[in-house]
């Protein structure tokens, strides 16, 4: 009887197993953020995105390509820490809708930076349903090291966080999340978010007339 | 000149007294997390989330605060200033300068600085044994030397090399301490020269033991002034999306996100 137990659990492992290497198979962790960084940065290279006419639209074309490799609402919830179970399904949906505007208008702009000619993909770690991608950026005679972080979600590999010579994107708003969280409501926490992307489009404005 | 000795004798005694003392006290300010919470019910996908907390939680043990801050008043008051002679002061000051001298001198008074620092990255290369970046160091310093006129001309740069030092080169005495099992303390901002720790202020202190520019006949003015003019051409290179826009840029807490960013950044220049 014992043994038979065992024969099944196993079976049922390669089973399991089997279904998440088929997953795997399809595309590599790496062959993700090779993906995602070579997109984003066709996106942004494209001439009619450096029209501020065009902001808005540029924005969104941006976005639509981000979202096919890094999952917002994974990197809003793993930001707001435990907070996120005792929060409404609304709330969780309007917090990861800001934090995403957030996000265009600082970081995602970025990333070309981080995309270009000399990168060397050095590593890949997967551990079950998560793997870490690693990658050196030669900037003349500096080195910089960054590190994609990646999940399986809906049978695909999602980038959840970007950790930049040690400096995790979403352990770094962990920590300001937190204190806000402590003190206030997750309300106040959405509008602080809000009110930051505002003073952000009041900024880009100012700086493209002053480019003009 | 005695005096002036003295001072250095007492300012550094203090500091050492500060280390200890850190040390001491260190582990009871260590920060307190709030065990895991338990809820009453899940639906499908919050048991699922609530899972991936349990994961995560591993992943970002350490996020919410990473370093004691009780001075976290008196630092904010520097922070913001800082932030302010940042946007205000310096920003304009490089623009401008960026504006008036091309790139090429620039630079070159850039690896004039990054030249005559030479000694320091040596030392602490030496004390952390990593000493085929020392050696590396050694080499680069004689050649730009020499046939790089005193430093003004990076002759090394993307030369081919024989290898690649395994490691990246020391950056100061705060790291050799640091790996030598120190703690941060706790975390400092001072005004000017910004984020800090009990050990990295240390580090700085001994650092500058080793900074040719101390032992120039200079005023403390003079020594202020080259340190504005070194930083202000730093600056001046990198104009366009620098590190320190980009995290304040996106932050909705300046302080907390520049407070993580520099504790973690140290951390990972230790353990390399």
């Amino acid at each position: 009887m014992f043994a038979k137990k065992i024969i099944l659990a196993l079976f049922f492992l390669c089973i399991f197993a089997g279904s998440a290497s088929a997953v795997l198979a399809d595309q590599s962790p790496t062959d993700r953020v090779k993906a995602a960084t070579d997109e984003l940065i066709e996106v942004l290279s494209d001439q009619t995105m450096q029209d501020p006419a065009e902001h808005d639209e540029a924005i969104s074309r941006l976005l639509k390509a981000a979202e096919k490799y890094i999952d917002f609402r994974e990197v809003t919830k793993m930001s707001v820490g435990r907070p996120w179970l005792k929060m409404s399904p609304q709330m969780q949906i309007d917090l990861t809708d800001a934090f995403i505007q957030l996000l265009e208008r600082s970081y995602l702009k970025r990333i070309p930076a981080y995309g270009g000619q000399n990168v060397t993909y050095k590593n890949e770690l997967i551990s079950g349903r998560k793997a870490k991608v690693l990658t050196e950026i030669i900037d003349k005679d500096k080195k910089i090291i960054v590190e994609f972080r990646l999940k399986i979600i809906k049978e695909q590999w999602m980038i959840y966080d970007i950790v930049a010579e040690g400096v995790s994107l979403v352990g770094n708003y962990r920590s300001q999340f937190a204190q806000v969280l402590h003190n206030g409501t997750p309300e106040d926490l959405l509008n602080l978010i809000l009110k930051r992307v505002q003073q952000l489009d009041n900024f880009e404005i100012v700086e493209d007339q002053a480019d003009s | 000149m005695i005096n002036i000795k003295k001072m250095d004798r007492i300012i550094l005694a203090g500091l050492l007294v500060a280390v200890l003392l850190a040390s001491v006290t260190g582990t009871s300010f260590a920060a307190k997390g709030d065990g895991p919470t338990q809820l009453a019910q899940f639906s499908g996908r919050a048991a699922q989330d609530s899972a991936d907390f349990d994961d995560f939680d591993d992943e970002y043990a350490d996020s919410e605060q990473l370093v004691a801050d009780p001075l976290k008043y008196w630092n904010m008051t520097w922070f913001y200033l800082n932030d302010g002679l940042y946007h205000g002061v310096f920003k304009p000051l490089a623009t401008g300068y960026a504006w008036v001298v091309p790139p090429k001198p620039r630079q070159w008074v850039n690896n004039f600085f990054t030249n005559l620092l030479f000694p320091v990255r040596f030392v602490n290369n030496m004390l952390t044994g990593k000493f085929d970046a020392a050696y590396m160091e050694t080499s680069k310093f004689v050649m730009n030397t020499t046939f790089g006129v005193l430093g003004l001309g990076d002759v090394t740069a993307g030369r081919k090399r024989n290898w690649e030092p395994a490691r990246p080169t020391a950056d100061g005495f705060g790291q050799t301490l640091g790996k030598a099992g120190m703690g941060h303390g706790i975390y400092l901002v001072w005004p000017f020269i910004g984020p800090s720790s009990i050990r990295e202020s240390v580090g700085w202190v001994a650092d500058a033991y080793m900074d040719p520019l101390s032992y120039g006949d200079l005023t403390f003015l003079e020594f202020g002034a080259i340190r504005v003019y070194k930083n202000v051409n730093t600056l001046s290179l990198q104009l366009k999306g620098n590190e320190y826009e980009v995290l304040t840029g996106g932050a909705i807490d300046k302080y907390a996100a520049v407070r993580d960013a520099y504790i973690r950044f140290r951390a990972k220049k230790v353990e390399e």
